[in-house]
This record gives structure tokens, C-alpha cells and sequence, in this order.
């Protein structure tokens, strides 16, 4: 397991998509340290909430791609290793980079602004949306016949979840609608990252955490462990 | 012999399939043998191949891995196979060094990879991304790769395909070394060099089925054409004529030819095992002579 994971943070690595990570991080730190105080305030939930769900389905899909299109992981199958080891070993790096960029701008958001964050509440809801969405990714990228398709169904689903949330908490789409958005994970994924800036009400946290949990504990292993292996051998 | 694998009716079809990919075939695996899958594209070699590699486990039928139900082995059954696919199957943007050593750290015992790629002629080019190798080149990696973990069983998928004949013959040689050493061999391929040069046992697959079993000389008898063919030169022109082989030695002609005729070539009626794929597989002429 843990020459597993050594072997996939080295691959991500000199695949140069934990460079991108990090350069998008750099781009998140560089937003919130040429805003102005009360932007900041405002726009770093919103950055970690990007980051923590949509990069970590990008992230995820595009690792896949590169390991289906060399055929990597099926020489990895044929080792004295289970499907569930190398499912973590790749769950664990995108938890790393869900985290790595979340955490870097609340630190550039408390030294430059001050903001006040519930830190490690945050970070425990950082957590659980990279993971959620970690799982997501796999499903949109399983789900998808082609890298092209992929980004295709990666739009469709930003569409239906992501762009609703974001325009509710713009005040473009009116408030009544905010019960119905609690089954797009984004909504819920951001009404967590908010918690930790500001206050909100208790039940919709507690049931944004709940609704991922369980988005995570039924989609890892009742479709990302059953179609990987069968992804990559029927292809 | 013991055998290693012992196939019963086993049976397979993919989950969007119209037709099974593998039907009903029955085969047998003898300990240090060299075992040949022959048959055209798409006939269910690779397919046969994933499910004795257990990557496929949803087939119907009965398969004992030395005497015991390949269903009932765990992860640790990869520990004393290695399998060689027939694409590459390589990290790109890793050295050749940095892949085997990632791959070799999922097993318990590895074998000397340093003096594999010596022996493969890979050696110098350790330290080079594997993106930049030539196919060839990356064909032998998957054979250094197959045998990382000293496997005692080893699953090969075209190993020589794309190779030129002297990194054929070394791969060749390093199977037979294998196969000395007590190891046995499944080979999945279509070229028929291979086949003559290393099997002791081979099956057609044909549509999923299984056409025939036998040694690669069996065939060549029960197939080949029992007659034995001369060629000499008379007045500058080249004569060839053909004799049955029944009872050769009392042929007056052919003891005629041979006493006064200055042959220049002399051949029993072997049918090539090309041949012999083209006669099985019924015209699906996939076979090629590397």
C-alpha cells in the first residue's frame, strides 16, 4: 500500500500534475492577495470551494486518462495488489491536493487580511468535498467514453450542480430555491467551505456533511471500485 | 507432469457482447512447458489470457491453477505469475530504471532487473524516459517488467511482435532459459516463427473455440503432405519432382534420381504451420513469419 501511493505521488509528480496544482494554487493566492480586504473575505470561500470540488474532478479525470491511455493500470492488476489499495493510493494524493491548496489560502487569507476561519472545521470540510468529488470525478470519468466526452460531461454536470450554486449565492437565483439545490453536492460542498468563514444555519451544515458522506460511501464502493477494474480491461 | 492449468469448459461473454467471446473450450497446462494460444485477431486469445490472469472473473466453467480453483486464489497469485502485454504498458514519462523500480516494490521477491536489462540490451538506456524508446525497445521493458517478480508462470501476449530478429532471438532465448529453469510459458500469438521455435503444445482459436490441441510436429505431420520433393539441374534447367514418401526406399525413380542426379535440394512435404493456421482457422490468414 504504501509503496503503492510512493509510486503514484512520484507519478503525478513527473506527470507535472502536482505542479499544476500547486500553479493553481499560486493563481488562488495571487486573486485573494490583489483583492482588497472585504473581496477577500468574500471570494476566498469561494476559491476553496472551486478548488476542493471542481479541480479535484479534473485532477482525478485527468490522472485516469493518462494512466488508460499508456495502459499502466493494467500492469499494476496483475500485481499482488487489490483493488481497494490502489483505489486509496490514488484517493489519498487528490485528499493531499484537495487540502494543500485549501490550506494555502487560508493562510494567505489570515496573514494579508486577517480572516477569520474556524480552521480546523474547515479543514475537516475540505475533506469531505474533495472526497465526495473525488469519487464524482471517477464516476464522470468512468461514465465517459473518450477524453472528449469527458470534458463534455464534466461541462454538463458543472452546469446542473456547479453554476446553480454559484448563481444562488450571487443572489442571481432567488432564495426560495436554495432548499431544492441541497442535492447538487456543489451547493453542499459550498454551504462547508462558507462554514468555516461564516456562520450558517446548522441544519443545512449538518446535513451538507451527511449528504457527502453518503454521496462518498455509496459511489466508492458501489460504482468507482466495481467499474474500475472492468473500465480498464474491456476498455 | 503436473499441471499447472487445467481448463473445463470454460465459457465467457463481455457484458455488450452479442456473441460469447470464449466458447466452451477444455485444455490442459503441463508444469515446464511452453504452451502456445494460436489464432487470428480477435479470436479470444488476449480475452483467455485475462481470465487465467484473473483480470476477467465473471466466466462460467472450471479453472484449477495447480489443482486448486483459480476463484479461491487472492492477490497473492500475482506473487508467482508474471504477464507480458502485448501493447506497452510502461509509465512514459518515467525512466525505464524508475518503472521497474515502482513495479518491483509491489512484490515480495524480485528478481535481478539490472541484469535483465543488461540482457536485453536496455541497460544503457536505463536511465532514459521510456516516452522516448522505440517500440521495440519498450516490447523488451514489457519483458523485463513479465519477469520482475522470478515468476514461475509467465503469460506472454505477442512477445516478439514489432521486434527485428536479433531482439526477437534474444527474447526467444531468454523464454527457453525460463522454461530450463522449470518455469512454464503461456504464449498468446500469431506468428508462427514463434511458435515452431519455442512451443512444446498449442491450441487454435477460432471464433472463441478451440480448433485443435497438439505439438507444433504433430501438426506438421498430420497436416503435412507425406512426399518428399527434389530439385537438380539438367542441361542448365531446373528440374523438381516429387516422390511419395510410402516406401521410399524401394522407389526406383527416386533411387535413380539420387544415385545419377546431381541434386541440388532435397525436402520431406512439410506443411509450414502457416499453412496449417490458414487450414484451422478456416482462411482467417492472420499468420505471419517474423
Amino acid at each position: 500500500m504504501i509503496n503503492l501511493l510512493k509510486g503514484e505521488l512520484v507519478r503525478l509528480y513527473k506527470y507535472k500534475i502536482i505542479l499544476t496544482g500547486l500553479f493553481v494554487s499560486v493563481i488562488w493566492i495571487v486573486i485573494v492577495a490583489l483583492s482588497s480586504a472585504d473581496t477577500a473575505k468574500m471570494i476566498a470561500p469561494l476559491l476553496i470551494w472551486a478548488d476542493a470540488s471542481m479541480m479535484s474532478i479534473v485532477f482525478v479525470a485527468a490522472s485516469f486518462y493518462f494512466e488508460k491511455q499508456e495502459a499502466t493500470i493494467k500492469s499494476v492488476l496483475v500485481a499482488p495488489v487489490s483493488i481497494s489499495e490502489i483505489l486509496v493510493s490514488k484517493v489519498i494524493p487528490s485528499l493531499l491536493m484537495g487540502t494543500m491548496s485549501g490550506f494555502l489560502v487560508i493562510i494567505f487569507s489570515i496573514i494579508l487580511y486577517g480572516v477569520d476561519v474556524q480552521v480546523f472545521l474547515l479543514f475537516l470540510f475540505i475533506l469531505i468535498v474533495v472526497g465526495s468529488h473525488v469519487a464524482i470525478g471517477f464516476v464522470i470519468t468512468f461514465f465517459s467514453k473518450d477524453f472528449g466526452a469527458m470534458i463534455v460531461n464534466y461541462f454538463l454536470y458543472a452546469l446542473v450542480a456547479m453554476i446553480p450554486s454559484l448563481l444562488l449565492s450571487l443572489g442571481v437565483i432567488p432564495e426560495k430555491w436554495n432548499l431544492l439545490m441541497l442535492i447538487s453536492p456543489s451547493h453542499c460542498a459550498q454551504i462547508l467551505i462558507n462554514s468555516g468563514f461564516s456562520e450558517q444555519p446548522l441544519g443545512e451544515i449538518l446535513w451538507s456533511a451527511g449528504y457527502l458522506v453518503a454521496v462518498g460511501l455509496v459511489l466508492y464502493p458501489l460504482v468507482v471500485y466495481k467499474k474500475y477494474k472492468k473500465i480498464v480491461i474491456e476498455g | 507432469m503436473n499441471k499447472i492449468f487445467e481448463i473445463n469448459n470454460l465459457e465467457y461473454r463481455y457484458p455488450k457482447a452479442q456473441k460469447q467471446t470464449i466458447q466452451n473450450i477444455s485444455f490442459c497446462v503441463e508444469e515446464g512447458t511452453i504452451f502456445g494460444i494460436l489464432g487470428p485477431s480477435g479470436a479470444g486469445k488476449s480475452t483467455t489470457q485475462k481470465i487465467l490472469t484473473k483480470l476477467i472473473t465473471d466466466y462460467q466453467g472450471e479453472i484449477k491453477f495447480m489443482g486448486k480453483d483459480l476463484r479461491s486464489y487472492k492477490k497473492d497469485f500475482y506473487e508467482g505469475i508474471g504477464v507480458g502485454f502485448e501493447m506497452p504498458v510502461h509509465f512514459n514519462k518515467l525512466t525505464a530504471m524508475e518503472n521497474l523500480k515502482y513495479f518491483a516494490s509491489l512484490y515480495q521477491n524480485n528478481a535481478n532487473y539490472e541484469e535483465m536489462l543488461k540482457t536485453v540490451g536496455l541497460y544503457e538506456s536505463k536511465d532514459m524516459e521510456v516516452g522516448q524508446y522505440s517500440k521495440g525497445m519498450k516490447v523488451r521493458l514489457n519483458f523485463v517488467r513479465a519477469m520482475l517478480n522470478n515468476p514461475k508462470v509467465l503469460f506472454l501476449d505477442e512477445p516478439t511482435n514489432g521486434l527485428d530478429p536479433k531482439n526477437a532471438k534474444i527474447i526467444k532465448n531468454l523464454i527457453l532459459d525460463f522454461q530450463k529453469q522449470g518455469g512454464t510459458v503461456l504464449i498468446s500469438t500469431h506468428l508462427m516463427g514463434d511458435v515452431e521455435q519455442l512451443c512444446d503444445q498449442v491450441v487454435f482459436m477460432t471464433d472463441g473455440k478451440l480448433s485443435s490441441m497438439a505439438s507444433p510436429r504433430d501438426l506438421k505431420l498430420q497436416y503435412g503432405k507425406k512426399e518428399v520433393r527434389v530439385e537438380y539441374l539438367n542441361d542448365g534447367k531446373l528440374i523438381a519432382k516429387t516422390y511419395p514418401m510410402n516406401n521410399l526406399g524401394n522407389n526406383s525413380e527416386f533411387l535413380r534420381d539420387l544415385n545419377e542426379k546431381d541434386l541440388e535440394t532435397i525436402h520431406t512435404g512439410e506443411t509450414s504451420l502457416e499453412d496449417i493456421f490458414i487450414i484451422i482457422t478456416g482462411g482467417k490468414a492472420d499468420a505471419k513469419n517474423d
